[in-house]
């Protein structure tokens, strides 16, 4: 297998044989572990996602909540 | 309303019917087969109205027997192949858990959008002026000449269009039919969708598959620009879809994907012309030697291939504005340094356009993506609704760019960078800085997301999986609350039996749209009606689409090419005659604090007797119906020769700031005026001429023969009196009007005057040259001659 392939690059014209092959290399190579050195821990990802998105959530909050409340009074 | 959906879907299905087999041919892989069947299906939607409306003959009737012949000879051919069977049915990978709730949320939210748009008609502000008044004069005329557009949008490509109009014409072009042109593009947020998901299987991605194209197709603004009746939703899908197959063809090496990279592009090109910049994230993954060495063994039939598919979406509006203004990309500039390739009045340069409608200063932008806001508080509107997973994607940009550049795999890293590229087009490139410019951007976002997510196992892995879920389902509601203005509000009138679709305009546009619904209640079908100004055009056509819209091009709106221009007072009210013109409408952009007239309603005030005022409506609107005999004029004095202002020694340099120049005899007769501006702040040159007799008539035009090449400078004519406090203006911008043309001043209707200014009383003509672009130096040369007062045209 060739360095290039390691590293997780793709060879031309695979087949879908050959796609899950190179699947599993993608997998392999997590980013805690890429080139023996540390872009960031799995923990730091998750957590930089999870964070992200519920700052959104909490800002955007009266966007969910006024409508809503207007739905339900109308409703009753 | 939604009954109306049912001819133009079954003309829909029709189409992809007659595609979807042939498409097995390309690629058997679901989503690739789909993302191919769903552009060419676009791609013929698109193709059959312009081969249609190029021979005038595009119509319901027209629309449906190409569509059927298509349909069925596309299908029997493919039957009549030997194991044609193999490729009707795909081979579907079994659903996951969360894939199947997600979707289940997907057509659940979907199902609610169609809801609100039985209750929600085409309401955004471009919309109404040119989105929906291009469908109805296609359906009127049954070709594809835009509508005269007062303003750029005459040279607009109407790829978006055409998919509304797809719409309206299959319904069969009824009275209600108007309310499908925004329902029309709701499709092609599966595009979107599926495009996601294509490049991400591209990529290799597994774990993340399931949640990418419903994440696309619930990102908020694909919720909400449809009804609107806006088109950056089908640009997006379309920039997706030709990102997409640019990935597998980066990956693959195989031509066809190429093709469908071409047909993509061109669709997007056809659909907004800002694809010229926004193209380049697509460029980038195409960039490397073996996605065209495949090209190598055919070059010559496979770029003409290419170039052809291309065309497909965008050929026939780059050839008409080629024909029209030598620049096929016309109104854009196409400008390398100081040297204009291309001209055109719509220079592609930075801008802080509309901005402040979002963020109060640049850096503002930074924070934006975690507080969208618009007009002062956090809201989402037409312009805005990125959602969450876009803020996420954005932090987690850099890590995921950093990380696949360490894996060396450079095909993600590039498909990765189109995310950052594309905002920094965005913000460097474009004129106006509307979020809903970088759609894309959104799924663009989910796949970095994606990239991040793919590499975690275990409890990380969970908690961002229920973090993009989260993500997911907030957008989805948000998205459909918020997928119209004051949505609750409309259903809570509907369910109180009291709603009625054109109420909506009341409740968005106030007076203007009791305008709006006046004039299509009140004028009888078919009744002429022309307006001052381009704001709402669409109106004018009444909701039913039946009545008939002219417009003559003025001074100040743009050079156009074959539209009809007039100049003056008097060639506006014989236009108006000869149209047999019924109403005529006075838009005033009410929402400014100090509106200014247009000339026409400067026009109309001279000329009052020629129009009965019928209705007024706030300060937005004024409808007056035009009198019996129009433009039918006594005859006016003569006034005073001016040959005298040809003399070049008789006209004096009365002040000039940062400016240089003087008038010189010019051999080819007339005066001449080399002039510079030499800094970077305001500058001006003011030269006088004291007149030798007075008396002008004030009906009278005074006109002179004008020679500049287009700059970014403005020449001011002023006629003041002997106290020079009294006085009129008028204005000539020399970056639009023709390098040689006559100019003609309605001496009635000047831009400017004071209260007690009279013609009669005229003593000094000033030329004042103005530059509008403070910020660099320039210079240039007018020649002026033949100045002579002209009475209006007899008109009877």
């Amino acid at each position: 297998m060739s360095r290039s392939e390691l590293a997780g690059r793709q060879p031309a014209r695979r087949t879908s044989g050959s796609r899950a092959r190179w699947v599993s290399r993608v997998r392999v190579s997590h980013h805690s572990t890429v080139g023996g050195r540390r872009v960031a821990s799995d923990w730091g990802l998750a957590l930089a996602v999870a964070a992200a998105v519920l700052v959104y959530v909490y800002r955007h909050w009266p966007l969910l909540e006024t409508p809503l409340r207007q739905v339900v009074e109308s409703l009753r | 309303m939604l009954g109306l959906t049912v001819l133009p879907s079954i003309g829909l299905l029709a189409v992809f019917l007659a595609v979807w087999p042939w498409t097995s041919l390309y690629d058997r892989r679901p989503t690739v087969r789909l993302l191919a069947t769903l552009v060419m299906t676009s791609g013929v939607q698109v193709g059959l109205q312009i081969v249609l409306g190029a021979f005038g003959v595009l119509a319901a009737e027209s629309l449906w027997v190409a569509t059927g012949c298509l349909a069925l000879t596309s299908i029997l051919v493919w039957s009549l192949r030997a194991g044609s069977s193999d490729g009707w049915w795909p081979r579907l990978a079994r659903p996951t858990l969360l894939g199947s709730l997600l979707g289940t949320l997907c057509a659940a939210t979907y199902a609610g959008l169609f809801a609100a748009a039985a209750l929600i008609p085409p309401y955004g502000w471009d919309t109404l002026v040119y989105h929906l008044t291009d469908v109805f004069h296609i359906a009127q005329t049954g070709a594809l000449e835009p509508f005269a557009h007062p303003s750029i949008q005459y040279s607009f490509p109407l790829v978006g269009e055409l998919h509304s109009s797809w719409f309206y014409l299959l319904s069969g072009a009824r009275e209600a039919s108007w309310r499908l042109v925004g329902v029309a593009l709701i499709p092609l947020a599966l595009m979107a969708g599926v495009a996601t998901r294509a490049t991400a299987e591209a990529l290799g991605f597994e774990r993340t598959r399931h949640w990418l194209l419903p994440a696309t197709l619930l990102a908020p603004l694909f919720l909400i620009q449809p009804l609107a009746g806006y088109v950056d939703g089908v640009f997006a899908a379309l920039v997706l879809a030709a990102f997409a197959f640019a990935v597998l063809a980066a990956r693959d090496e195989r031509p066809g994907h190429l093709a469908f990279v071409a047909l993509a592009s061109g669709l997007a090109l056809g659909t907004k012309l800002t694809f010229v910049y926004f193209c380049l994230p697509i460029l980038l993954v195409l960039a490397v030697p073996p996605v065209w060495r495949a090209l190598a063994e055919r070059p010559v039939a496979w770029i003409g291939s290419l170039l052809l598919l291309f065309a497909v979406g965008c050929g026939f509006w780059l050839t008409r504005n080629t024909l029209r203004h030598g620049n096929p990309l016309f109104p854009l500039e196409v400008r390398v340094g100081s040297v204009s390739l291309l001209p055109g009045p719509a220079a592609v340069r930075p801008g802080a356009g509309d901005r402040q409608r979002f963020v109060g200063s640049a850096a503002g932008w930074l924070a934006y993506p975690f507080g969208e806001s618009y007009r002062g508080r956090i809201q989402y509107s037409v312009d805005n609704g990125l959602g969450p997973l876009f803020a996420a994607g954005l932090v987690l940009s850099p890590f995921a760019l950093i990380a696949a550049g360490r894996r060396r795999d450079w095909l993600l890293a590039r498909a990765l960078a189109a995310l950052p590229l594309t905002l920094i087009l965005w913000f460097a490139v474009s004129p106006f800085e509307h979020p809903r410019y970088v759609l894309a951007g959104v799924a663009f976002a989910l796949l970095t997301l994606a990239s991040v997510v793919e590499q975690l196992e275990r409890a990380p892995l969970r908690i961002a999986q229920a973090a993009l879920v989260l993500g997911v389902l907030f957008s989805a509601v948000v998205g459909l609350l918020n997928a119209a203005p004051e949505l609750p509000q409309v259903v809570d009138r509907w369910r109180a039996e009291s709603w009625s679709a054109e109420d909506f305009y009341l409740m968005q546009y106030g007076a203007a749209g009791e305008a709006f619904n006046w004039l299509a209640s009140t004028p009888a079908h078919g009744s002429t009606l022309s307006f001052d100004r381009g704001l709402f055009v669409a109106p004018l056509f009444g909701w039913h689409g039946r009545n008939r819209v002219v417009y003559a091009a003025g001074p100040g709106d743009p050079e156009k090419g074959a539209a009809h221009f007039v100049a003056t007072s008097a060639d506006w009210r014989r236009y108006l005659r000869e149209e047999e013109v019924d109403w005529f409408v006075v838009w005033r952009d009410g929402w400014l604090e100090q509106p200014e007239l247009s000339i026409p309603e400067r026009w109309l005030a001279s000329s009052a007797e020629d129009f009965e005022l019928v209705a007024e409506f706030a300060r937005y609107a004024s409808i007056f119906r035009t009198v019996e005999g129009i433009g039918v004029e006594a005859d006016t004095p003569t006034g005073p020769s001016l040959d005298e202002l040809s003399v070049a020694d008789r006209w004096v340099l009365e002040f000039s700031d940062g400016a240089e120049g003087r008038p010189v005899a010019d051999p080819a007769g007339g005066v001449r005026i080399d002039y510079r501006f030499t800094t970077t702040d305001n500058d001006y040159l003011d030269l006088r001429f004291d007149l030798s007799e007075s008396g002008w008539p004030s009906t009278a035009e005074l006109a002179f023969d004008l020679e500049a090449e287009p700059t970014a400078a403005a020449l001011y004519i002023y006629l003041k009196e002997a106290d020079p406090r009294q006085q009129c203006r008028f204005r000539v911008d020399l970056s639009t009007r023709r390098p040689s043309a006559g100019v003609r001043l309605d001496l009635g209707a000047p831009e400017a005057r004071t209260s007690d200014f009279d013609p009669e009383r005229v003593a000094e003509l000033h030329l004042v040259l103005d530059d509008q672009v403070d910020a660099q130096a320039f210079g240039g040369t007018i020649r002026v001659s033949d100045f002579r007062l002209e009475l209006q045209e007899e008109t009877t």
